[in-house]
C-alpha cells in the first residue's frame, strides 16, 4: 500500500562486515530514493542515532533505547542468518533475510509515519 | 593487458585500466541478501567492467554455472568447511574452459582458521570488513595478475593475529596459549573495568564481536568468567597492573 502522504524514512545502517553494510545501504537507496540512508560502524551507532534520529535502525545489536524508539532489525554476526525484525508492534524472525524483506519492513515503517502525518 | 583469443580481456589505452569487454563474474555465496546485493551493486555502479554472469548459494551449482558461463573471475565465500571449498575450488578451475581467477570472500579473523583459507590456493583472498570498491580493485587486479602471485586483502589485525606465537599456532614454545592482538586489547580493557558496550565503541566494533573474541578467548585460556582471565592475563604477564592502572583515569 502506498501512503497518500509522502513521508522520508530515515534509515540507519550500522551493520559489520563493512561490505555488507555497503551493499544494503545502496540497495535501499535504490528501491527507495526518497528515503535517507545513514551508515554507521557499529562503534559509531549511539552517537549517529542521536544525531540523525532514525525511524529504522538495522544492526548486529540494535540498543535497547533504539528498540523503544521505532522500527529495527538486528542481523547477529555470528553467522549472518537468523535476523530479529520488529514492525509495527510486531516481531518476527527470518533465517537468511533478503533485500525484500528489508525493504518490506522499510515500506511499513513508511506507512506507519505517513499514518501519523495524517492524523 | 593484451588482446589475445576470442573470449580474453582488452585493456584500451585511453581508457586507462578500464577493459573493452566487461569481466564476467560469478557469485557464490550463502548469504541471500549480501549476494542478491552486491550483485546489483555490480551491475549498476561497476556495470561498465563488470558482467555478473550468475549467483548461487551452493558449491555444486557454482561449478555447474562456471561450467556454462566461463567466467572470468568467481567470488567464492568460504565457511569452515574448507576441504569443500577445496573440492568446489578445483572443479570450477577444472571444468570452466576460461581457467577462472577465483577470489575467496571471508568473514573469519580467527588465525588458525584464516590461516586454512590463504593454504586454498585461490587467486586472491579479501576479507568482508573491506568494500566493495576494495573488492572491485581486488576483482580488476586478479584478472590482471599473470603468473602465480596472490593477492590478499585482510586487516592488519588479522595478519598479526596469524603471526602469532612461534608456530604461527597461538602458542609460545612451551605451549602457552598466546593471545591475538585484538584479544589482548580486549582483555586489557576488560581488566580496567570496561563493560563489553564501552569496550565496543572505545574500539569502534560491535559488541557482538568484543564477545565473539571473549568466547574465542576463554577457552582456550581455560577460563569462564572476565576476573579469572584477567588474573590469568597477569600472572602470564600478557599485561602488567601498570598497564591497566595507566588508562584507568581514561576510561
Amino acid at each position: 500500500m502506498t501512503p497518500e502522504v509522502e513521508v522520508v524514512v530515515r534509515v540507519l545502517v550500522a551493520i559489520e562486515p563493512k561490505m555488507y553494510r555497503e551493499v544494503l545501504a545502496l540497495h535501499i537507496r535504490q528501491q527507495r530514493p526518497q528515503s535517507e540512508v545513514v551508515l554507521a560502524s557499529p562503534g559509531k551507532l549511539e552517537a549517529t542515532a542521536e544525531r540523525t534520529k532514525p525511524h529504522l535502525t538495522i544492526a548486529n545489536e540494535v540498543p535497547p533505547m533504539l528498540k523503544e524508539r521505532g522500527f529495527w532489525v538486528e542481523v547477529p554476526n555470528d553467522g549472518w542468518l537468523d535476523t530479529h525484525i520488529s514492525a509495527d508492534g510486531y516481531s518476527t524472525t527470518l533465517h537468511d533475510v533478503s533485500l525484500e524483506d528489508l525493504v518490506a519492513v522499510m515500506d511499513k515503517a513508511e506507512e506507519e509515519l505517513a499514518y501519523y502525518e495524517e492524523h | 593487458m593484451k588482446s589475445t583469443n576470442d573470449g580474453s580481456m582488452v585493456k584500451t589505452q585511453s581508457m586507462g585500466r578500464r577493459w573493452q569487454r566487461q569481466v564476467k563474474v560469478l557469485l557464490a555465496d550463502d548469504h541471500t541478501m549480501f549476494r542478491e546485493g552486491l550483485a546489483g551493486m555490480l551491475a549498476s555502479s561497476y556495470a561498465d567492467e563488470v558482467e555478473v554472469v550468475g549467483k548461487t548459494d551452493t558449491g555444486e551449482e557454482a561449478v555447474a554455472l562456471a561450467r556454462e558461463k566461463n567466467p572470468d573471475v568467481v567470488i567464492m565465500q568460504v565457511d569452515k568447511t574448507l576441504r569443500k571449498a577445496r573440492d568446489t575450488l578445483k572443479q570450477i578451475r577444472e571444468g570452466s574452459s576460461s581457467s577462472p581467477k577465483v577470489i575467496i570472500l571471508t568473514m573469519f579473523e580467527e588465525p588458525l582458521i584464516l590461516r586454512e583459507i590463504l593454504d586454498l590456493t585461490a587467486n586472491a583472498y579479501i576479507h568482508k570488513s573491506a568494500s566493495v570498491a576494495e573488492l572491485f580493485a581486488i576483482v580488476r587486479a586478479a584478472v590482471d595478475t599473470q603468473g602465480e602471485h596472490v593477492l590478499v586483502a585482510l586487516p592488519q589485525g588479522a595478519l598479526e593475529l596469524s603471526e602469532e606465537g612461534e608456530d604461527g599456532s597461538g602458542e609460545d614454545a612451551s605451549g602457552r596459549v598466546l593471545p591475538g592482538k585484538r584479544e589482548l586489547e580486549i582483555l586489557l580493557l576488560v581488566a580496567r573495568g570496561m563493560r563489553n558496550r564501552k569496550i565496543a565503541s572505545h574500539l569502534d566494533i560491535s559488541e557482538a564481536t568484543v564477545k565473539r573474541h571473549l568466547a574465542n578467548l576463554y577457552p582456550k585460556m581455560g577460563v569462564t568468567s572476565r576476573g579469572e582471565a584477567v588474573r590469568k592475563a597477569l600472572e602470564n604477564e600478557w599485561f602488567t597492573f601498570r598497564e591497566i592502572e595507566a588508562a584507568i583515569e581514561e576510561v
